[in-house]
């Protein structure tokens, strides 16, 4: 095993990992248009069958051939994926606006929100995790460790009206007229930060836990390590891989998070172009919104399963080699901690009998 | 103390801050540790312990699970479990008094006075840091070396407890290591600051033997330098082959210690005169001869011929005459031959997996398996039990091909070979009550009228000696000795032929594995049934089989009669493996 040592990162499994990344673009793309296609009525029939434009069924139909939505689903979603494979995302159907341009106004708002948003989140979770798991006192830990359950109970919508009433109305610190733009990014950052960091807490409070309980932390205490020095260099790294996997999780937390925040702080956003084209039944944007969130999604979670084996050394083997029996070294975290349960089977000994 | 005054008391190399003379070493007096139960109250987990250590001694405390011996280890580097307290007594380190220091202050002892030398090398390096990382972190932690500084010691480290290569294996993660050497740089990591005393808790149960024999050759080394060692183990003869003073732990209190070869040869308490006559490898092994733990195949070994002779590693011609006398004519109940399961080879020869393994097992009698980890025996007994098809050879197990069997006779195989494997814990369901577990195999091999099934659950349990008032209780209720039973009582019920042990007594104390052992042994009397026995522990296997094979790497290096495999071994592997079994008693 130790002879030829595998690159870093394979290749194959990049390239693998990328792939499949692909398909669930495909999938989400096509689901979401079948969804679409099903719904009774259409965004034509929404805006011009209102009676006050007293149109005759003629004439809507007429508009419904000049914009193509008269011909089957199936034509519809091979000209739409046409065209989001060459950049095209089509019009609005409300406002007739390209939804390139719509997304290239909302995406910066909703980033910034995001980015904030998910930053504090994860400074609170660790917060949370470390008073949680290494607090002084006993009652300190106990609170610490209910807090992320209180946390997820707290719904966003709700928590967005109290933050305002709160900090805006009552000790008027935030200005929600007329705001700077760090002023209008505080109070839906924190909305969103709750609900995104008590998942993240709780999986890191339970993988600090389980990696203190391990032989190898005893064995550093027994070095002499301070609380500190165990907690930077032989629990962090450990504890960090879950949490890392709740945390790419989460980031679809962010998009449906960002409806309601954006939506109550009244934020222009993907979230606000999301309800209006929903109200709307702007198929078009609701199409863009599926597969733009989505592919954010899969790129956040292409980047964290690439991250794992920067991270975890064990991982690092190409996955060419996991099929070998007797090449137990331990590719995964799980293979690892077996061991505790095997007393008399200390792995690759041919090696020391070798030796 | 007569083993430990003949030892040097210098202490070359050591601290200029420990003190001379007679507060040299380790010395607990009077120590008591409780621990707080669930309910709040404090229990005492260790009552009055005496005990000391010696610069360049060894002292072992031995007793079984639950005596006190880990507890006592933690005392000593300080690190009992968050519910434990020091109720009283003195832990002196060269005369300084450690139950007086405060946490920060013991801390600064820990790694630099005191060496810790953990159980499991399996997890006990972090996983995420290298073996130099690792080694050199003791000198880190208290800032005694630069990080150039510490490298250059790691490398001198991993020389000294004789990690081959060590420019190469300094920058390795622990997963790139066998067992042994992840242990060796454990000792490393714990003699890196050059500590007066080591605290090894188990070093080597988790080891095999042979490489066990050279983690006990390191630390007399390390002795031999002038540093005091604190050996806790579960293996008297071990202590007994390495330590000048044994103390003999049971209940939290020490029932006797004494120089080793007064402890082990002269025993004053019951308990010591149990634990001796019940450790394989003393009554295996003593000057007396073989003296195996289960009667009942004694019986029948007295009365099988003889034999000087016996092909080796070959086929099972004429092995039919090594079993009882009644057998002698008789097809063997299981007949191995030319078994191949090949999943890796190495380019020394090694095989993952095994390949050519032939064996054959009269009716009644027990085969054991010896080897160690990675050898192959387990492939063995995945395919005895026809959960593996092989990609060669095959297994006859009373007429049926184990390794060619077919879907119509599937079930009658499984019946007729029953598993019983290392860890009872894990191979009972958690949330069924024991007595479901046993009356399984009646419930899927529909054995017995639904009504007669709870008789039969009570004949189980009272065959291995367990309670049947038990039959209600969830394993969790119950100790790892009769979690044992119950999956024996389990394979029992099925009615079946052969008995397939993987491992089933190695994480059992000796006393506990005794008493199954002699269980196994009158059981099979009783109801002519044939075990494989399968075991890294070669003085288990010469007390239980008549016959037996040794695996190396994947290949039988040798196959025969126990006694004459023992007695006159050819295969030099076999030889090593005899020669790494601790010879307590010279």
């Amino acid at each position: 095993m130790s002879r030829t040592r595998p690159p870093a990162l394979s290749w194959r499994y990049a390239l693998n990992r990328v792939g499949q990344a692909l398909l669930v673009l495909a999938i989400a793309f096509t689901l979401a248009s079948v969804l679409l296609a099903i719904l009774p009525g259409d965004a034509i029939m929404a805006r011009y069958a209102n009676p006050e434009l007293a149109l005759s069924p003629d004439q809507i139909e007429a508009i419904r051939v000049q914009s193509g939505a008269d011909r089957g689903w199936f034509a519809q979603y091979l000209t739409t994926l046409a065209g989001f494979l060459t950049g095209d995302f089509g019009y609005s159907v409300a406002s007739g606006a390209a939804v390139s341009d719509l997304f290239a106004a909302a995406v910066p708002a909703t980033l910034a929100l995001a980015a904030v948003g998910l930053a504090a989140a994860v400074l609170a979770a660790v917060a949370i995790a470390l008073l949680a798991t290494f607090g002084r006192q006993r009652w300190l830990r106990a609170v610490f460790d209910a807090v992320p359950s209180l946390f997820i109970s707290v719904p966003a919508f709700w928590l967005g009206i109290v933050l305002i009433q709160v900090f805006s109305f009552q000790l008027g610190w935030v200005s929600v007229v007329d705001p700077s733009p760090a002023e209008a990014l505080v109070l839906p950052a924190l909305t969103l930060m709750v609900p995104l960091s008590a998942p993240l807490a709780q999986v890191l409070i339970r993988s600090i836990d389980e990696v203190r309980a391990q032989p190898f932390v005893r064995v550093t205490r027994a070095k002499g390590a301070s609380d500190g020095w165990l907690l930077i260099h032989a629990i962090a790294r450990n504890a960090a891989l879950p949490a890392l996997t709740m945390a790419g999780l989460t980031f679809g937390e962010l998009v449906g998070g960002a409806v309601v925040t954006e939506t109550v702080f009244g934020r222009t956003g993907i979230g606000q172009l999301t309800s209006q084209a929903v109200a709307n039944r702007d198929n078009p944007v609701l199409l863009a919104v599926v597969v733009v969130s989505t592919a954010a999604f899969v790129l956040v979670n292409l980047a964290i399963d690439l991250l794992y084996p920067v991270i975890d050394v064990r991982l690092r083997t190409s996955p060419g080699d996991r099929g070998a029996p007797g090449n137990q070294g331990g590719h995964s975290l799980r293979a690892a901690s077996g061991q505790a349960d095997a007393p008399a089977t200390a792995p690759a000994d041919r090696q020391e009998a070798g030796a | 103390m007569t083993g430990a005054a003949s030892a040097p008391h210098s202490t070359p190399g050591a601290h200029a801050g420990s003190a001379p003379g007679s507060s040299a070493g380790l010395r607990i007096a009077g120590l008591s540790v409780d621990y707080r139960d669930r309910g709040g109250a404090w229990r005492p987990a260790l009552t009055d312990v005496d005990l000391s250590v010696e610069p360049g001694a060894m002292t072992a405390v031995v007793g079984e699970s639950g005596s006190g011996k880990t507890t006592t280890a933690a005392a000593v580097i300080g690190l009992l479990a968050g519910n434990g307290r020091i109720s009283g007594g003195s832990i002196e380190l060269g005369g300084e008094e450690l139950t007086a220091l405060r946490p920060a202050q013991l801390a600064r002892v820990r790694g630099t006075r005191i060496g810790y030398v953990p159980q499991d090398p399996g997890t006990s390096l972090n996983p995420l840091a290298t073996i130099g990382t690792a080694v050199a972190e003791t000198l880190r932690i208290h800032r005694l070396a630069t990080r150039a500084q510490a490298r250059e010691r790691a490398l001198e480290l991993l020389d000294r407890v004789g990690i081959d290569s060590p420019e190469r294996r300094i920058d390795q993660y622990p997963h790139e290591l066998s067992g042994g050497m992840r242990q060796r740089a454990l000792i490393a990591a714990a003699i890196a600051a050059r500590p007066e005393l080591i605290v090894a808790d188990e070093p080597t149960s988790a080891l095999d033997v042979t490489v066990q024999q050279r983690i006990l050759d390191l630390l007399d080394d390390l002795r031999a330098e002038g540093t005091g060692i604190l050996l806790i183990t579960h293996d008297l003869a071990v202590a007994g082959e390495r330590a000048d003073t044994v103390a003999v732990m049971q209940r939290g209190r020490i029932v006797e210690s004494g120089p080793a070869a007064t402890v082990l040869t002269a025993p004053t308490c019951d308990y010591t005169r149990r634990l001796l006559r019940d450790a394989p490898s003393l009554t295996a092994f003593s000057p007396d001869g073989p003296q195996p733990a289960s009667p009942a195949p004694e019986v029948r070994r007295e009365s099988r011929p003889a034999r000087a002779s016996g092909a080796v590693g070959t086929g099972s011609a004429g092995r039919g005459a090594s079993a009882g006398e009644g057998a002698q004519a008789e097809e063997p109940l299981l007949r191995v031959s030319g078994l191949t399961q090949v999943y890796a080879r190495g380019a020394d020869g090694a095989v993952a997996g095994v390949e050519d393994v032939s064996f054959a097992v009269p009716a009644g009698t027990t085969h054991g398996i010896v080897g160690e980890s990675g050898s192959g025996k387990s492939t063995i007994a995945a395919v005895l039990a026809g959960t593996l098809v092989p990609q060669a050879g095959s297994a006859v197990v009373a007429g049926i091909d184990a390794a060619r069997v077919p879907r119509t006779r599937r079930r009658e195989l499984r019946r007729a070979v029953q598993l019983v494997h290392q860890n009872p814990a894990s191979a009972l369901d958690p949330m069924w009550s024991v007595g479901a577990s046993i009356a399984e195999p009646l419930r899927s091999f529909r054995i017995g009228a639904r009504s007669e099934r709870a008789a039969r659950v009570r004949e189980a349990m009272e065959m291995v000696a367990l309670s049947p008032d038990l039959a209600e209780r969830r394993p969790r209720e119950l100790s790892g000795g009769q979690l044992q039973r119950v999956a024996i009582a389990r394979a029992f019920a099925a009615r079946p032929q052969l008995i397939v042990f993987d491992e089933a007594v190695s994480a059992l104390d000796v006393t506990v594995q005794a008493q199954i052992l002699r269980l196994l042994g009158s059981l099979q009397a009783e109801l002519g049934l044939t075990y494989v026995f399968i075991s890294h522990d070669l003085a288990v296997v010469r007390g239980i089989a008549q016959s037996v094979s040794v695996l190396s790497r994947g290949r039988q290096v040798e196959e025969g009669p126990t006694a004459r495999v023992f007695d006159d071994p050819q295969d030099a592997y076999t030889r090593r493996l005899i020669a790494a079994i601790p010879h307590p008693l010279g």
